[in-house]
């Protein structure tokens, strides 16, 4: 009866497969871990090369997809909780799913995106050895509670590790801060950006401005996006720390490409990206930091890098009759901000959808998009579409920063002005809908019910699937 | 003519979209010809009320609100003093419970407010969040209110979004902001919503507040112009069917809400 807990979590992984209930996703590894606690730290501690951890507030997901892809390349099998359900039960499902009967999972190194939250039980479940921490910025604060507190917990779960290696964001003062809570401070490395041209020009929305040591205010040298960038304490010793990885050289393309180079004391690569801003950059950045601390050669990064299709559903290319569409996933006001800048780098972009849904998997407090700094889209727009169930929200937040109203239409209908937008744009030009997650879901039926994904797929079969990654 | 707008603590309290709030007066302002300074004033800076119109402070998190609970009892003598002589004010959320007498954690400690409002915030097991309503008509009129414009009265009603934990209990010499049509309101039991002394307003309402509430945004603004030029100006009329329009949405929305009640 060993192995109770993990055949009855496949049997319902497999029931919930035919019968369609439940996603098949987090509830057998809920009843797995009510039947044996232990069952994520007894496959996990079979996997030969460890586990990595990921956890922040964005980019874990296309970090992870990029470093799954390095490792496979390096001819490692990864065990991935790629499903995003990156709470322990989801963990355990995920483990359930890629083991044998036996409990010995198919594959040689484990890859975890872990949510702020479940750190304190991930970290002790599944005894990483390297924690890697992206960015930590602040969410929909109906959901997810206080910044401060997401910190202390993170700190909490990696205190008293000795053995595991520490990555962390130095750009971020409430990330490289949490060194300081960290007993084996020879086990933590560093990463960040070594840039002059992409220095933020939007509005400081600052997650965290004020020493996390003594409470003095920050003195920013320069900032590359939110609260990330060269920092230092005027009061005490606390400044952004030497790196140990660092991404240099970099040329944005728009929101479609960019172009730079990784570098750490031994190892320097150029990189071309399918993807572009400097969140893009961060990402990319993270997955080389965790690579080369496992030891894995440039070439090999490289070539994963470069074919890097990004994660799912944060942005998706289509094309209808020769007119281009964008879909970029916003969930909180960095978010917005971020992708609002790097569209500014592209004068071509002149075509606006913005979506606005108050439902909870969006946020249901629409307030943050006052947060978020909409002016560099106030240039020579050829029209913008808002929708969605607060579009008027949205349309109030441009008219406060001076858009030319008369460009902008309110339609909350999603299907409705997206024809209308489709219809306005002139052939040759791209359209770029920015919207929050339901939004994004209803947009996305919409297009597979008329055929419009179908059809593409059809009319430019060499094209390939292009997702890629921004903020969550 | 113009106005001087003090904006109390903007780094350590600007939660929940504050800066739409500031961005409500100083464009609205702008647009009829008024010339607004936003004086920030951080924590440890002096602060000069003697030429100042409208104080505005947002909300913050826990560790924010900590940082400045002493600097702001220090500037508090000063501010009840600016207040009693007619400064308009306008607190949210957390500044709303620091501008009280006092904050008392579920823990039982309590934090020192600064007595602008006869009132008291105690911490709870719950937390008040969604959508809400705010009739101000009754309010308004009791307390003698001609000053707005024959379009704006016709108004009277706050939309916006409360998110807190503490509840808040008015002493006898406040009157209620307005009454609850939806929502959770100052302590939860769905009665009464934010404060009012002489011209200081404490409110749990963001969304952020000011933009989809212009008519309120034009009374504040109404009384800073009367305090600093001791007369009553009335104000030209703007088109706001924008405005109004996201109004009328989350207010449908906030009628029609699906998502119930904690
Ligand atoms: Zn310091």
């Amino acid at each position: 009866m060993k192995f109770i807990a993990l055949i009855t979590g496949k049997v319902l992984i497999l029931f919930s497969r035919i019968f369609r209930v439940g996603g098949g996703s987090s509830f057998p590894g809920l009843v797995a871990l009510k039947i044996d606690p232990r069952l994520i730290v007894k496959i996990t501690r079979k996997l030969k090369n460890g586990t990595i951890v990921i956890t922040g507030t964005n980019g874990k997901t296309t970090t992870s997809k990029h470093l799954s892809a390095i490792l496979g390349y390096s001819g490692l099998k990864v065990v991935h909780n790629r499903t995003g359900s990156n709470l322990m039960r989801g963990i355990a499902s995920t483990l359930i799913e890629q083991s044998t009967v036996l409990g010995r999972p198919r594959g040689n190194i484990g890859l975890f995106e872990i949510d702020e939250a479940t750190m304190p039980d991930a970290v002790s479940n599944l005894k990483p050895k390297v924690i890697l921490v992206t960015n930590l910025f602040r969410d929909q604060l109906d959901r997810y509670g206080e910044l401060d507190r997401t910190a202390a917990v993170i700190a909490k779960s990696m205190e008293h590790l000795e053995r595991a290696t520490i990555i962390l964001n130095a750009d971020d003062p409430l990330v490289s801060s949490l060194a300081k809570k960290i007993n084996n401070k020879n086990k933590v490395k560093y990463f960040g950006l070594n840039e002059d041209r992409y220095i933020a020009k939007s509005r400081a929305s600052l997650d965290s401005k004020d020493c996390l040591i003594c409470g003095s205010e920050l003195v920013f040298e320069k900032r590359f996006y939110g609260h990330l960038g060269i920092y230092s304490c005027p009061k005490c010793d606390f400044k952004r720390p030497e790196v140990n990885y660092e991404a240099k050289n970099i040329t944005l393309y728009g929101i479609k490409s960019a172009s730079f180079s990784l570098a750490n004391k031994t190892n320097n690569i150029d990189i071309s990206l399918n993807l572009s801003g400097i969140f893009n950059i961060y990402n990319s950045l993270a997955a080389y930091s965790l690579a080369r601390t496992l030891g894995i050669d440039g070439d090999t990064i490289k070539a994963a890098l470069g074919n890097s299709s990004a994660a799912f559903g944060r942005m998706e290319k289509l094309v209808v009759d020769n007119k281009e569409i964008y879909l970029l996933l916003v969930k909180n006001p960095i978010g917005l901000t971020q992708i609002i800048e790097t569209l500014s780098t592209d004068s071509g972009a002149r075509n606006f959808m913005l979506i606005l849904n108050d439902n909870f998997a969006d946020g249901t407090d629409v307030s943050w998009i006052w947060d978020a700094d909409v002016n560099p889209l106030n240039g020579d727009f050829n029209f913008i579409y808002t929708a969605g169930i607060r579009a008027q929200d949205m349309t109030l937040r441009l008219k406060y920063e001076d858009f030319n109203t008369s460009k902008i239409k309110t339609i909350n209908d999603i299907e409705k002005a997206f024809g209308e937008a489709i219809t306005n744009m002139p052939p040759g030009e791209t359209l770029y809908v920015l919207t929050t997650y339901t939004g994004m879901l209803q947009l996305r039926n919409y297009l597979t019910r008329i055929g419009i994904v179908e059809g593409f797929w059809r009319r430019a079969p060499h094209e390939t699937k292009s997702y890629s990654s921004l903020p969550r | 003519m113009r106005l001087n707008l003090i904006h109390l603590y903007p780094d350590e309290m600007n939660l929940y979209g504050d800066y739409g709030n500031i961005l409500s007066i100083v464009k609205r302002c702008d647009w009829r010809g008024i010339d607004v300074k936003v004086i920030k004033v951080k924590k440890g800076d002096p602060l000069d009320l003697s030429d100042a119109d409208i104080l505005f402070m947002g909300g913050g998190q826990d560790r924010s609100q900590q940082i400045i609970t002493d600097d702001l009892v220090s500037k508090g003598p000063q501010i009840k003093e600016a207040v009693e002589g007619g400064l308009c004010v306008l607190t949210i959320c957390g500044a709303y419970q620091l501008f009280g007498h006092y904050f008392r954690t579920r823990e039982g400690e309590e934090l020192p407010g600064i007595s602008v409002f006869d009132a008291y915030t105690v911490g709870s097991d719950d937390r008040m969040i969604g959508n809400v309503l705010v009739d101000c008509a009754d309010t308004l009129r009791k307390s003698g209110e001609t000053r707005l414009t024959p379009a704006d009265r016709e108004h009277l009603e706050l939309i916006g979004f409360e998110n807190h934990g503490g509840k808040t209990y008015l002493g006898e010499s406040v009157n209620p902001l307005g009454k609850v049509v939806y929502g959770f309101g100052n302590d939860g039991t769905k009665a009464w919503e934010g404060c009012r002394y002489k011209n200081a307003f404490g409110t749990y309402l963001h969304g952020s507040l000011l933009p989809k509430n212009p008519w309120f945004t034009d009374y504040l603004i109404v009384l800073a112009l009367k305090h600093r030029y001791r007369k009553d100006i009335q104000l030209d009329a703007l088109d706001d069917a924008i405005e109004y329009a996201a109004f009328n949405t989350a207010k449908k929305r906030t009628l029609t809400a699906k998502t119930t009640h904690l």
